[in-house]
């Protein structure tokens, strides 16, 4: 019985959402445009790279460049939270303070307003990659068992990502003016995740690290799954460490969201 | 001579209040401290499988992030925070008493609000410059100087003319805070030459937004790159960009009818 008032509550609170973000559609086009324009600068980098190289650099052509960051897009996309940019904002204007007054872990509202995003987000994207596959030729070989081990590594991914980065929101808690921690994991995430350069690109050393890193296995890693870039085995084994960093960051979260209400003292309302 | 005043008495005021928060100086240093390092790391990864992007070398992308820090420093110590004011003002109706300055409105908004920490993404950005055209290839010369700083002043033009242009569709839109969201995105793209882009894209950098343009062109200029001809360009675009804004923001106070008041 629990589950279906659960999943009931997940049900209205998405359509919830989904409304709500609709009120917004201005906002969500541009903020669009900037998640379909970080990929395709660093594409338009590398494409001149291994055009310079005489037509692939590090074993990438401009082809199979391309079709990695426009799956990169996507799968940015749907992984993404904006969770800890606004947190502090949540505690310093009582939003939280509201919100601590639900019968219901404030997290449940955060997964169904960031999937009821992605859903209408997704909608938008498809016309910009059509558009961008129409005109910059992506080279895609996909067997059958990378289109099937894609949809769990994704799954994995956006569920990590999304553990991790409410995690990291919870530091707002403890430092209201968190800047510069929020920047320091964009850094990070944004080196580590894959997003600058296929991680194939880095020393042997580096690469080898970021594949066991979090960043990578919550963005690249369903990427490179898709496109065959990675052999059944590591595909696997992706997938386990995947689980161990997800098992790690439910645990993590939970912990110190026990320690974060402690801490809270509630403003406005 | 009055305006040099009251552009001074502006940033004292400006420096009176950001003093107040001087934690946030030490928020500001590290993350530009760690913007440069991602960007760094990046030209890393890239020049590991290159030697040359176009006909940039390593020295000379080090280079242009410098003047991409510089400008976007320029960019948010008055002209963003002023806009931001602005079009808070729009929304208010604060912005009546702008109208009843004794000065003119554009100047002014542009002028009233000084976020002195963006110095820091300023000076170390003329910093990483300094360094990289002293260890540069092509050796900056006192022809090479001139044309660089020449270029830089385009470029602050360039792109403060084109932040008011977004900034004054709020005379007829009156909330659109995420006009900016536009605006550093496409900025991000001058952190690499504009010349890496496909022709149709790098038309549209230079001449339609130029932000990306705005940024090469200065580094071009250091590194030695620059071809006299595009002289022409440097200080024809700004001062096309500056007569739309200009017009465009008079269009817009004749359409602005107060909200309160």
């Amino acid at each position: 019985m629990m589950h279906m008032r659960l999943f009931r509550i997940y049900l209205l609170s998405a359509l919830l959402h989904l409304k709500e973000h609709l009120i917004y559609r201005a906002s969500m086009l541009i903020w669009l445009f900037s998640m379909v324009l970080e990929p395709v600068v660093f594409m338009m980098v590398w494409r001149a790279v291994a055009l310079a190289e005489g037509g692939s650099a590090g074993g990438h052509t401009q082809g199979s460049l391309t079709a990695y960051y426009l799956t990169m897009m996507v799968v940015n996309h749907l992984t993404f939270t904006w969770i800890m940019y606004e947190y502090a904002y949540r505690i310093r204007e009582g939003v939280l303070a509201g919100q601590l007054l639900y019968p219901l872990h404030p997290i449940h509202r955060d997964i169904t307003m960031n999937a009821s995003y992605k859903l209408l987000g997704l909608a938008l994207f498809l016309p910009a990659l059509l558009l961008l596959g129409f005109f910059l030729q992506p080279e895609f070989n996909i067997e059958p068992w990378q289109a099937l081990a894609f949809l769990p590594a994704l799954a994995l991914a956006a569920a990590t990502r999304f553990l991790m980065e409410w995690a990291l929101a919870q530091s707002a808690f403890w430092f209201i003016e968190n800047s510069s921690i929020n920047q320091a994991y964009y850094v990070t995430t944004m080196f580590f995740s894959g997003r600058v350069a296929p991680i194939s690109m880095f020393p042997d050393w580096l690469s080898t690290v970021a594949r066991y890193l979090p960043f990578w296995l919550s963005v690249a890693f369903p990427v490179e799954t898709l496109l065959g870039s990675l052999t059944p085995d590591e595909v696997v084994s992706g997938m386990v460490v995947q689980t161990a960093w997800l098992a790690f960051f439910a645990g993590f979260v939970a912990w110190v969201w026990s320690r974060a209400v402690r801490r809270f003292g509630a403003v406005g309302g | 001579m009055h305006l040099v005043r009251v552009i001074g008495v502006h940033a004292r005021i400006g420096i009176l209040k950001d003093l107040q928060y001087r934690v946030n100086f030490a928020g500001q240093l590290v993350n530009s401290a760690l913007g440069f390092l991602l960007a760094i790391g990046s030209i890393l990864v890239v020049f590991r499988h290159t030697d040359l992007l176009g006909d940039w070398t390593q020295t000379d992308l080090i280079m242009l992030i410098g003047v991409f820090s510089i400008v976007r420093g320029f960019i948010n110590l008055f002209i963003r925070p002023g806009l931001q004011a602005y079009m808070e003002g729009i929304r208010t109706g604060l912005f009546d008493y702008v109208l009843l300055k004794p000065l003119d409105s554009q100047i002014y908004v542009s002028i009233r609000e000084f976020r002195i920490w963006s110095l820091v993404d300023l000076l170390t950005g003329a910093g990483l410059v300094a360094w990289s055209s002293w260890n540069g290839d092509a050796g900056a010369s006192i022809g090479s100087i001139l044309l660089f700083f020449i270029a830089i002043l385009a470029g602050f033009a360039v792109v403060m003319a084109f932040s008011f242009i977004l900034g004054t569709t709020t005379f007829w839109f009156i909330k659109v805070d995420n006009i900016f969201v536009i605006f550093d995105s496409l900025f991000q793209t001058a952190r690499w030459p504009v010349t890496i882009y496909p022709g149709s894209i790098r038309i549209l950098l230079t001449f339609v937004v130029p932000v990306a343009w705005a940024v090469t062109m200065p580094a071009a200029a250091l590194a030695g790159k620059m071809e006299t001809q595009s002289l022409w360009l440097a200080l024809l675009v700004p001062a096309f960009f500056i007569a739309v804004s200009r017009i465009f923001w008079k269009i817009g106070i004749r359409h602005y009818s107060g909200a309160s008041a």
